[in-house]
Parts: C-alpha cells; structure tokens; sequence
C-alpha cells in the first residue's frame, strides 16, 4: 500500500470519527473495506507517528467508554487543510486513472 | 518548515526516550487488549483469544520497534550509541588511542601555533578601512627599484592621477620631549595634512592637521598617539590645545589618536608597522624639488579601482612628467605595491615556509593515524565479519569505525589546542621583534576553529580507508580465513605499506630542507663580515637645532663627547657615526671620480655615511690600505674620504686607489683609505659600494654613539650617559643595546626557520619511525608462525633477523629515494632563505637520506630480533 493512501486514510477517518484511539482507527479502516484492510500494528502505529510529527495529528491520553486509558489522535488545523488538498489530489489522480483505464486501446 | 518540525520532534524523541518508551508500549498493548476482548466477546477462550490478536495485529515487540525507528532519528539515536562505544573501545586498547593522540596532539598543536603566525601575518586585515585599497607608492629605477618620492613628484601624482582617493606623504623625523626631570626621545612621524584621512582613521580629541599646517613655517602643532597620551600626560581629557615641550621649544597639541591605532610602517625612515610611533607632526610640503628622496608615499585608491588599473595610471603620468622634466625625470617611473604586501615583504616567503612544512607533519601524522586504524580494523576484522553476518549494514559499519576516529579527532584536537596555549608565550618570545606584524600574531579563536577542524578532518580522513574497507568484509571469507590463520588483509597490509613509504618520503623532503637551512647558517656563521659585533655598545643622538645650528657646535659636541669617553676605564674606542652594520641602512649618493670617466650603463654611486675618528676601530673593521680618519681630519683639515673594497672593485678597476681625488657634493675630496666591505644584510650576495666621510666635515645631527669596550657592553652605559650629560644635560640618548644585539637581530628570522624547520624534521622522523615499528612488527606477529618453519627448516637466526630488517630497509630506501626526488622542489621554493647553498648540492640529501634510514633501521630492529626469537616448538604448537 502507498504511504500517501495511508496517511490520507487515517486523516480522513481521524477527521470523520473525532478524537479517536488507534484501534478503532484500525476497526474503522476494515469495517468500510469489509475485513479486505488489516491493518498491522506496525504499519498503523509508525503512521500516526508519522504524521503527528509532521503536526497534522495532536494526540493526548484519556479515557475510553470502558474507562480503559488510551491516546486519542485528532486533526490539527494544519492536518484539516491536509487532508483537503489530498483528497482534491486523489479525486484527480482517480479521475485521470479511471479516463485512461476505461480508454478503449 | 515541516520536515525541520519533524526534525525536533525527533531529536526530542532521542532525549527523552524512556517515557516515550513507555507510552509506546501501554498504546500497543491497549491495541492488542482491544483487539483480545473481541476475541472473548465472540466465545474465544482467553489464550486463543490473544492468539488470534496478534495474528491479526502483529507481534508487540516488532511493532514497538518499527515505531520507535519511525519516532527517533534513527542515524542519531545510533550514533550516540556508537559514541559511547567508541570511548570504551579506545579506553580498552590504550596502547592505539595513546600513540594516535600523541601523534594528533603534537602536529596539531605545533600546527596551531603556525597558523597563529599564518592569520597575524598574511591572513587578517589590516586594522584599517578598506585595508585593500591602500598601496603604497615608490619610484623606481633600474637600480634602485623602490625609491622614497620626492614632494615635487608627490605633487604632480597628486593632481593628475585618476585612481586615487587620498594620498599623504610621511617621514620619520623623532622629537624630543622634555616632561619632568628626564628628557626623552620619541619615535615621531612628519606626514602631510592628509595622512590621517588617507589612513582612515582619525584623532578622537581634537582635529586632524589641516593644509595651512603643512605650508606654515614655524606651525608647531603636534597629534599625539593614545599610548603617550596615558602614560605620560594621564589620559588628561583637557590636553588639546595646551603647550608641551619638544625639541627645547613650546608646541601646540592638537589631537589624540584613538587607542590601537597602528602605524602603517615602512623600510625607509620609519618605525615597523604597529603601535610603534608617539608623536605625529606635520610635514613641510612647500618646497616643489624633484632631486630629494626622503619621504614614503601611502594612497587609498577610489572604490573598485585595482592595484592594475593604479599601476598605469601612474605609470602614464611618469610618461607626462618625463616629457616635462627631462632633466630631472628622464627614466621616472612608478611602483605601486598594495600596502600588505609591502609591509610583509620577503617574511612571506618564511611565513608560507612554515605553514607548508607544518602541513607536511600534519600528512605524516595523518598517514601515522591511518595506519594505526587500519591494524586495528584488521584486529576487528572477526567481529565485524560476525556483525555483517548478523545483517549489519554498511553504512553502520562505516559510522562506527567513524565514530572511533570523530572521538580521536576531537580529543586530539583538544589536547594539540591545549598544547598550543601552553606554548604561545614562549612561540610569541621565539618570533623576533621587528617580524613584521609580530603583535597581531595571537591564539585567537581562529585558531582554536583551526585546531579542532585540523585535527577531525586529519583523524577522518585516517580513518576512511580502514572504514570504506569495512564495508567490504565478506563474512565468509573471513570467518574461515581466520582460523586458517593464513596472511589476511593483504590489501590493507599493502595500503599500509604505501602510507609508511609516503611518510618517510614526506619525512625526507622535511629533513632535506632543514639540512640546506642548517648548511647555509653554517656557511654564514663563517662568513667573514667585515666588522666584528661582539663588546661593542651604541646608543643615537639626536641634536636639535636650538644650540647646534652651525656645523662648528656639532663637530665640537662630538669631539668632546668622544674624548671624554674615551677615559672611561676599560673603553677601547669610543665614536660617532650615521650608520651601524646590519640596520638596514639605504642612503646612496653620486658622485665622481676625477680622472675617472663615468660609464652610461654604470653611474658611480655608492651608499654614503659619515663617522668620526675611533669608528672603524670600535668595529673592527680592517683597513685595506691607506689609513683610517683621524685628528688631521677636522672641520677645517683638508677634505678626505674613506672607501670600501667593493667601490674600488667597481669603479676604479687596477687603479691604486689611495690619493686618488673624489669629487662629492660639490667638493673635491682625497681618498685616504679603503677598509673591508660590511653587508648591508647578513646574507647579502655582495655588499654595495660605500664612501666615509669624517663626521667633522660633514656634521649631521643625528648619530650613534659606539663605543668598545673589554667588559659588558652594556655595564657601561650609566656612565657613558653620564659622561655625555656633562657635555648637553638635557640630551636624550635612544635605543641603547649592543652591536652583538644587532647582529643577533638581522639573524632572528634566520634562526626562527632554522629551528622550527629542523623542530619539524625531527617530529617528522619521529612520527616515520612510529609508522615503519608498528608496520613490522605487525608483520612479524602475522609471519610468526612462517618463521618458526623456517628456523625448523635449518634457518639461522641471523636469516630471520635479515629477512625482517630487509623488509624495513626496503621502505625506507623506497620512501626516502621518493623523498629526495621531490624535496628540489621544496629546496627552490626556499631559495630566498639559502646562502652559500646551490639547491642542486648533494650533500643536504645525501646527510637527510642517511639520517632518514638510519632511524628507519632503528625503527626495525626491535620486530626484527624478535622474530628472530622465533621458536619452531611454539610457533608450531599454536596451530
């Protein structure tokens, strides 16, 4: 898997679901593939460090519903304005890869 | 901006990495928790539970790990480690890190203390505006290609020239000070009213000097320099414009100079460069003569003019003045020089002398540190297999052998730094006092960038060939390759071999150049001089014009002097004259012989000085023929002169000299006798062409005493003041020291190459030495078991001894024969610095060579005897 892919689908689903520890990001992540994304620990986690290094996720501890502590990771502004500008990139990049796939060679 | 923010996180993350840990650890074991509840959720027993969790999730530990390396700068997380590995490996094998660090801290430090002398002299500005755009402007002749210029031209360059900003014309003419009791002489400069503009830099209190300054007669005005300014007149802020006492007559000061100011120096008729000069006062430009060479003109050419472009200019109007002046300007030309290079002069060549043989034992040191690393990678050769095997990477391997040598250089470079500030004060000491720019050499933090950087990129550069080998290891070669036992790591053995061949070459060329140093202070140390130095005292006078305006009051001031003198216990010879052997001394004069025909391509001219009866006897100078002056050569006796062999030589060819009449200023004179020549520097080629004249005739105001004596030269001068003092109480004498001084003096610089250059010769052989000892005995450990089959065999020991000894001989003849063909070169670079020596002689190689193997054979004889030890039983066993 591409590491961009990644990156923008954890913004995307850190963006939707709020503050969120990183096994529902995972859970979050195989429930819309329907099981095809399992996503590895050491491939998720190295991502969130990625990209809270980077500054476009904050992370803090804090209590789960079932008073369980874990981090939970939400967007920072700069990740907002990420996540934009990616997702106008992937619309094009799909775009242009649909147009050409579907040319009758 | 994000990837240097992603840059500190990181860094942060190295620092505080414990926490970091552990918060890495609760959040994957959270992960895996959640993951097992669901696991129990959905029936799973508690084991099965956690063991479909981690199929799914992947181990704890790995990924740990793989977000640890995502989180750390993982090059700077492992290069601290290897760090701190380094310094325990070089504690464990001292006897490496010692030799190393020796060899660094030596090279380095005595590095340092050349580079102080590199930046003081060549390298920093001068402390001046625009340093770059002040020159300095002579004429200049066939003959005498760098004349003083004379005002009417300064006038004319002035007027019409293009390229020049400001230009000011100074000369050094000393004052006298009366404050207090005591009277006192002080080095002053008479410069034109726009000196201090030209220079840049202008007086804090009070004003500069202004044109009516310069054309006014009687315009006693005086700046002062901020050295006499405190110690003298204790910083007195109201001190503008108060009278003080110079030359027994009132002047006006009108200025004071910032601190620091330096003087802009000069050989002619002014102090050296430096905080040299007390007093300034203006100079009469009135008179327009075009004859009269005595003042050094500065300039401070326009912004983004070249020294080139001031060169023609000059040079063009030379061409219009010669046009004008036929007469007087026929051959005139111009000689512009930019003021740096002037100052410094022909040190440059020592300077750079120095820098190239430091450079030489820094490459020695550095091949030293290299071989030194390349043993050891051998040594390491197994571990580093065994961590190849294990998948280390190569660039790892190439950091940690890196980090060994980073360590090493910079401890180094310490120790050398350190080294280096212990020895300032006594390097300071060793450069002598009229070096020019000797005050600006200083440990500055220059230099300490200098000895740290040397020492890094000296230990690095050591340490590439043994790392970039490194990463070539081929674990299973090796592996098996050592418990074979057989002669591994040819190549590096070869490379090591090259270093040491290199460094006994480098070694060689260094002790060729200090042998042809050595020859040729040899050669001048049995050079006769034409004087001898040793038990003389001089000190200068200078009468000023308030009781001593007529010629008759200073022949008669001398004579009293002289006489008086000369009944002190213990004085041999007691006089006066203008000029003392070995001070630089630079006045010629035409003149004509009668009877003699001047040649066009040869006109007679000849140094000029004046002396008084008892001169050439207080310095021994021997006489050739004729006589020397005496009693009968008084103001009103017949005019005589005295002449040096060098004069007769050239201009009255198989003539008898003696008799012959002299036609100078003006005044036919009769050659009396000729004495021997004396140099104008130690090692001059040939001296020039002098005349005397008996002071008495021709009284000049200033002059220096000399007067021998059986005793300490300088025990003397009390009464000799004393003495001078009963004739003129308020007579300051100046400079008082001993001829012998001079002399020492005009060797100084001499001496100061000599001995570092042989210092140099001798660390080079040293650190050669070091390099050839651990190259064979390495070897030896390696053959040991070679050379107990050969002594099982029927060798005898002295075959074994040979066979080691043949190997050191080998590279010592090899480097030193590649020594001998490049040191030529270094020999011609120095020619300034050789006397009596033809760089092509060959003995200075012959005695470097030799001494070269000799220490190479010493070097080889202690891994020789023992492997001539060899015991078959033992070298055997050990398999």
């Amino acid at each position: 898997m591409l590491q961009g892919t990644l990156d923008l689908m954890i913004l995307k689903v850190v963006a939707s679901l709020g503050p969120v520890h990183g096994y529902a990001i995972a859970e979050r992540l195989s429930q819309v593939s329907e099981g095809a994304l399992q996503l590895n620990m050491g491939t998720l986690y190295p991502g969130l460090v990625r990209l809270e290094q980077r500054g476009l996720l904050r992370a803090a501890w804090d209590q789960t519903e079932s008073n369980r502590r874990a981090r939970f990771y939400s967007l920072t502004p700069a990740g907002r304005r990420r996540l934009d500008v990616e997702r106008e990139e992937w619309s094009r990049m799909t775009g242009i890869m649909q147009r050409l796939l579907d040319d009758a060679i | 901006m994000r990837a240097v923010l992603e840059f500190f996180s990181k860094l942060r993350a190295v620092f505080g990495k414990e926490k970091l840990d552990r918060g890495l650890e609760d959040e994957i074991g959270f992960h895996l928790q959640m993951e097992t509840d669901a696991g129990l959720r959905r029936g799973l027993d508690p084991v099965e539970a956690r063991r479909q969790a981690r199929l799914k999730c992947g181990y704890e530990s790995a990924a740990a790990e793989e977000t640890r390396d995502q989180r750390l700068l993982g090059w700077l997380d492992g290069t601290l480690a290897d760090l701190r590995h380094a310094v325990v490996a070089l504690r464990r094998h001292h006897g490496f890190t010692v030799i190393a660090l020796v060899a660094l801290a030596l090279s380095v430090g005595l590095n340092t203390l050349i580079f102080t002398m590199l930046d003081g002299v060549l390298l920093r500005p001068l402390p001046y505006p625009h340093p770059d755009r002040l020159v300095r402007i002579f004429e200049s002749t066939p003959r005498n290609p760098k004349w003083p210029v004379s005002i009417g031209n300064f006038y004319d360059i002035r007027r019409l020239n293009k390229s020049f900003e400001a230009m000011a014309l100074y000369t050094g003419d000393d004052l006298q000070l009366m404050h207090g009791e005591v009277p006192e002489r002080l080095k002053s400069m008479c410069v034109s009213h726009d000196f201090f503009t030209t220079v840049g830099i202008l007086p804090i209190l009070g004003r500069n000097f202004e044109p009516a300054d310069s054309t006014a007669e009687k315009a006693r005005v005086v700046i002062i320099g901020n050295r006499l300014w405190k110690t003298r007149f204790q910083s007195d802020p109201a001190i503008v414009g108060k009278t003080i006492r110079l030359n027994r007559e009132p002047w006006t000061v009108v200025g004071v100079l910032p601190p620091g100011f330096q003087h802009v120096g000069g050989n002619y008729r002014s102090p050296l460069q430096g905080e040299t000069v007390d007093l300034w006062w203006p100079l009469l430009v009135r008179s327009t003569s075009r004859n009269s060479h005595f003042t050094n003109l500065i300039g401070r050419m326009k912004p983004g003019v070249t020294v080139e472009q001031a060169r023609q200019d000059t040079q063009a109007i030379a061409r219009e003045l010669a046009k004008i002046f036929p007469g007087t300007s026929r051959d005139l030309e111009f000689r512009v020089e930019p003021l740096t290079t002037e100052l410094v002069g022909r040190s440059r060549e020592t300077v750079w002398l120095l820098a190239v043989a430091g450079g030489l034992v820094l490459l020695i040191a550095c091949a030293n540190v290299a071989g030194l690393c390349i043993a050891r990678s051998l040594a390491r050769r197994r571990e580093i297999a065994v961590c190849r095997a294990l998948g280390a990477g190569t660039w790892r391997l190439v950091r940690s052998v890196l980090c060994e040598n980073l360590v090493l250089g910079l401890t180094g470079g310490a120790l050398g730094l350190a080294l280096a500030a212990v020895l300032a004060p006594a390097w300071r000491g060793l450069i002598p006092l009229d070096f020019p720019r000797a005050h600006e050499v200083q440990l500055t933090w220059t230099a300490g960038l200098f000895a740290l950087g040397s020492a890094l990129i000296t230990s690095l550069l050591a340490g590439l060939a043994p790392a970039l080998r490194q990463s070539r290891v081929d674990p299973a070669a090796n592996l098996a390759q050592e418990s074979r036992g057989a002669s591994a790591g040819r190549d590096a053995h070869r490379l090591r071999a090259v270093l040491v061949t290199g460094e006994i070459a480098f070694a060689t060329v260094l002790c060729v150049s200090a042998a042809l140093l050595v020859q040729s202070s040899l050669r001048l140390k049995a050079r006769d001089n034409g004087f001898d130095p040793n038990g003389v005292l001089t000190f200068q006078v200078a009468l000023p014009r308030t009781g001593y305006d007529k010629p008759e009051q200073a022949a008669r001031f001398y004579e009293q002097v002289s006489a008086h003198w000369r009944t002190l216990p213990g004085v041999q010879a007691a006089a006066f004259a203008t000029n003392i052997p070995w001070m630089g001394y630079d006045e010629n004069s035409g003149f004509s012989i009668e009877g003699v025909a001047e040649r066009p391509d040869d006109p007679t001219q000849a140094r000029y000085q004046m002396a008084t009866p008892g001169y050439f006897e207080a310095l021994r100078i021997p006489l050739r023929t004729g006589r020397y002056f005496d009693l009968r050569d008084s103001a009103t006796g017949p005019p005589v002169a005295i002449v040096n062999e060098s004069l007769v030589r050239r201009y009255m060819p198989g003539l008898d000299p003696i008799g012959h009449m002299l036609n100078i200023w003006g005044k036919p004179r009769r050659l009396i006798g000729v004495v021997a020549d004396n140099y104008d520097h130690p090692a001059d080629p040939r001296a020039e062409p002098g005349f005397w004249l008996p002071l008495a005739q021709m009284p000049m105001g200033e002059a220096n005493a000399v007067l021998r004596t059986s005793g300490d030269p300088m025990s003397l001068l009390n009464s000799a003041v004393t003495a001078l003092h009963e004739v003129d109480r308020e007579l300051p004498v100046a400079e008082p020291r001993t001829v012998a001084e001079i002399a020492r003096a005009a060797f100084a610089e001499r001496n100061l190459a000599n001995w570092l250059l042989q210092a140099f010769a001798i660390l080079a052989v040293m650190l050669a030495v070091f390099g050839i000892y651990g190259l064979l005995a390495y070897v030896v450990e390696q053959r040991h078991r070679e050379f107990g089959i050969r002594v099982a065999m029927g060798a005898t020991r002295r075959d074994i001894l040979w066979l080691v000894l043949k190997g050191g001989l080998g590279q010592a003849l090899a480097g030193g024969i590649l020594g001998a063909v490049v040191a030529p070169l270094a020999a011609r670079s120095m020619a300034s610095l050789l006397y009596g020596v033809k760089s092509g002689d060959p003995s200075p190689f012959l005695w470097a060579m030799a001494f070269v193997i000799a220490a190479a054979l010493l070097a080889s004889v202690t891994p020789a005897l023992g492997a001539a030890r060899a015991d078959p039983a033992i070298a055997l066993r050990n398999e």
